[in-house]
């Protein structure tokens, strides 16, 4: 029954088309120009999203994904195909934002801000990414709704935000998010598991059932 | 399988984390339960939302930004981009302020020691005291202990009476700025009190501490000990005891009026109901920015007190309580118009706020509230839905002292919120504080589930206790620099 609700969910969730990362490994190893920005193009925008929806700031998001496109250039070199393109990418990823986010907490000490300072550029509202005819009163309650799992997302312990952003969010599979993540299957889905329940437990006086 | 093993199992049965026997009695029961389904049908409608979140644009020119970076680490940052990156690092920051501070009291140090010995017939004739050689002038010029052990080495070894105090206008730095350096002392152990305070034990201990730095074996007698308590007295201030009573009975009545909120919290728990002690009417008005004021100026209830630099003031029903000059004067510049003014004239070395949560019972809620409000993103979370809250700080353990240090020569706000205070359900009414230059706010809820206020502005160093004690949430605020306010809150569940 669970694989139902799996494969169910997968179907009507958007999973993104998987660019080829090994062969944009394969083509800047043997020196081709302009592979490697093909790789930026093709990924930055995962990168880019797993950064903000870890670190919930624009300017981090954008400077840890540059991080993360200097780092894989440095070392695409050593990937030796060992696991899968992707898996590796988002494990670059999720240490270099895992860096960020204590320098972060490092730096919130020293950090001053005043009332009267505009309030950081937040995110543009999350929208659903399937376009939806539904009247405008639904529309803004789904927005709100949106903002809302945005917000619980948001409020997850780190580890647990991970195994969700990975699994719902970007869509991997159980598999390639412990590979990225550094842990066992089990604990990938516990981790999911609970996050899921944690945002759940947010949404519960919004969902409809 | 029972309803509540389903339910704690439901988010492992859709990933498919359990065991098969597991599987298959989650599986039996909700088959057979329309509520552990309608549970069911909420996790999977969760599913879908997490994977409907849409993406976030990504910055354009990001391929010629990576470029760029991959091309400047190749080639290395130039000398002056490293110096720059270094000096604007915080630790750098940190070191070039101690160092300042450093060579500022180092100057001040040679200057003051520079200047004493002129000073000193003036200050024994003041003082009508003759040292009979015990302490050369340059010893008892040395700051702080030296002064201390002349002091009482004097009135042990003559029997005269101590100089009764020694002036120095640094003291008034110490003791909170709040007075004129006149009416500012020195305490006999290095700390700086106010005319207006007199704590018998701090002198009982000075003058002990005294013997026991002189060798002497025996215990002060009681005589000594009054004489060291003269130590402190100003000529014709005989008012010691009476203001010591005065605290006592501030410090009772405190008491009592906590003793009265927990009986009340448990007489009559309704829910979505807040009480106050201390005036929230007057307290937001404190933070208007029209009105320019304070907690201070209004807070009102017999609980109500204020602790500037060791005094203490309160104020019984009805009264308001008094405002130390400085304070006002700080509080007069804090209205929004003037923020300005108040930007470029104060700095901010550091900002100190100890949270201490004493209640067991609560202690779990509370924690959270902290760590909620010490998590950046948590802050940065509520700012994006606009509701006007932030967060620094560390992390907090509860029942320990939560120290927040934020080192700016620019405005700073506290808010510490307490959303869920004492034994809690879902939703209930809130208490919080704010801390401000001259205004402090004790906030009531919006609504229940809403966040609280705060104030803005500020230099010094403040200290924030916070003592919930089931229901009631007393916050003590000690602003060395403003002024302090206490507020009683009182939340019911």
């Amino acid at each position: 029954m669970s694989n139902e609700i799996e494969q169910q969910v997968a179907v009507e969730g958007a999973v993104p088309v998987e660019p080829d990362g090994e062969e944009f490994a394969r083509r800047f190893k043997n020196g081709e120009d302009g592979a490697f920005d093909g790789l930026v193009r093709a990924f930055q925008s995962r990168m880019y999203n797993l950064a903000y929806r870890l670190l919930h700031s624009h300017e981090d998001a954008d400077e840890a994904t540059q991080e993360i496109f200097v780092k894989v250039h440095g070392a695409i070199g050593d990937f030796e195909g060992r696991s899968k393109f992707t898996t590796w990418l988002y494990a670059v990823g999720l240490n270099i934002c895992r860096n960020k986010l204590r320098q972060t907490k490092r730096r919130a000490l020293f950090e001053v801000r005043s009332l009267d300072d505009p309030p950081e550029s937040g995110p543009p509202p999350p929208e659903a990414s399937t376009p939806r005819r539904e009247s405008p009163p639904a529309q803004m309650e789904r927005a709100e709704l949106m903002r809302l799992v945005h917000d619980s997302i948001a409020e997850l312990p780190a580890e647990f935000a991970e195994a969700v952003i990975l699994r719902d969010l970007q869509g991997m599979s159980y598999e390639d998010v412990a590979v990225a993540i550094g842990c066992s299957i089990g604990t990938v889905k516990s981790r999911i598991a609970r996050g899921r329940e944690a945002v759940k437990e947010r949404l519960r006086p919004h969902l409809k059932c | 399988m029972n309803c509540r093993d389903t339910r704690a199992r439901i988010a492992e049965f859709v990933v498919g984390g359990l065991d098969a026997t597991t599987m298959e009695g989650v599986s039996a029961h909700i088959a057979s339960c329309s509520e552990c389904r309608l549970e069911l049908r909420q996790l999977e409608q969760t599913i879908e939302l997490l994977h409907d979140v849409g993406e976030v644009p990504v910055p354009a020119d990001m391929v010629r930004r990576v470029r760029e970076r991959i091309e400047t680490e190749r080639t290395g940052p130039a000398f002056f981009e490293l110096l720059l990156r270094f000096v604007l690092t915080p630790q750098f920051r940190a070191a070039a302020a101690a160092c300042l501070v450093l060579a500022v009291c180092s100057y001040g140090i040679l200057h003051y020691r520079g200047a004493r010995p002129d000073d000193m017939p003036a200050a024994k004739e003041a003082a009508g005291v003759d040292l009979g050689g015990v302490r050369s002038q340059a010893d008892l010029m040395k700051p702080r202990m030296a002064a201390d052990h002349a002091g009482a080495e004097v009135s042990q070894v003559t029997g005269q009476q101590a100089p009764a105090a020694v002036q120095r206008p640094s003291l008034a730095k110490e003791a909170g700025s709040n007075y004129r350096p006149d009416q500012v002392r020195h305490a006999g152990d290095g700390r700086a009190v106010h005319d207006g305070t007199r704590d018998a034990r701090l002198v009982d201990g000075n003058v002990r501490k005294a013997a026991q730095a002189d060798g002497l074996k025996r215990q002060p007698s009681s005589r000594e000990l009054q004489a060291g308590g003269a130590m402190n007295e100003t000529p014709g201030d005989r008012s010691s005891v009476k203001e010591e009573e005065e605290q006592h009975q501030a410090v009772a009545s405190l008491r009592e009026a906590k003793a009265v909120l927990r009986t009340k919290a448990n007489d009559d728990r309704i829910a979505g109901e807040f009480e106050t002690r201390a005036s929230i009417p007057a307290a937001r008005a404190a933070a208007t920015p029209v009105r320019k004021s304070s907690i201070a100026d209004g807070a009102e209830g017999a609980n109500a007190q204020i602790l500037v630099a060791g005094s203490q003031y309160r104020a019984g029903q009805g009264e308001s309580l008094p405002r130390p000059e400085r304070y006002v004067a700080n509080a007069e510049s804090s209205g929004a118009k003037e923020k300005k003014d108040l930007r470029e004239g104060v700095a901010v070395q550091h900002l100190t706020v100890t949270v201490l949560v004493s209640n067991a019972v609560c202690r779990a809620d509370a924690e959270a509230a902290i760590a909620r409000y010490t998590s950046r993103d948590a802050g940065q979370a509520a700012s994006e839905l606009g509701r006007n809250r932030d967060a620094y700080g560390s992390a907090a353990t509860a029942g320990r002292a939560v120290t927040l240090r934020i080192g700016s020569d620019d405005f700073w706000r506290i808010m510490v919120e307490f959303r869920r205070v004492g034994v809690v359900t879902e939703r209930t009414p809130s208490a919080g504080v704010g801390i401000g230059a001259g205004a402090l706010a004790i906030a009531e809820p919006v609504e229940p589930s809403a966040p609280m206020c705060g104030c803005d502005g500020g230099s010094g160093e403040i200290e924030l206790t916070v003592e919930i004690v089931g229901s009631e949430c007393v916050c003590v605020f000690r602003n060395f620099l403003l002024g302090i306010g206490v507020g009683c809150c009182r939340v019911r569940q």
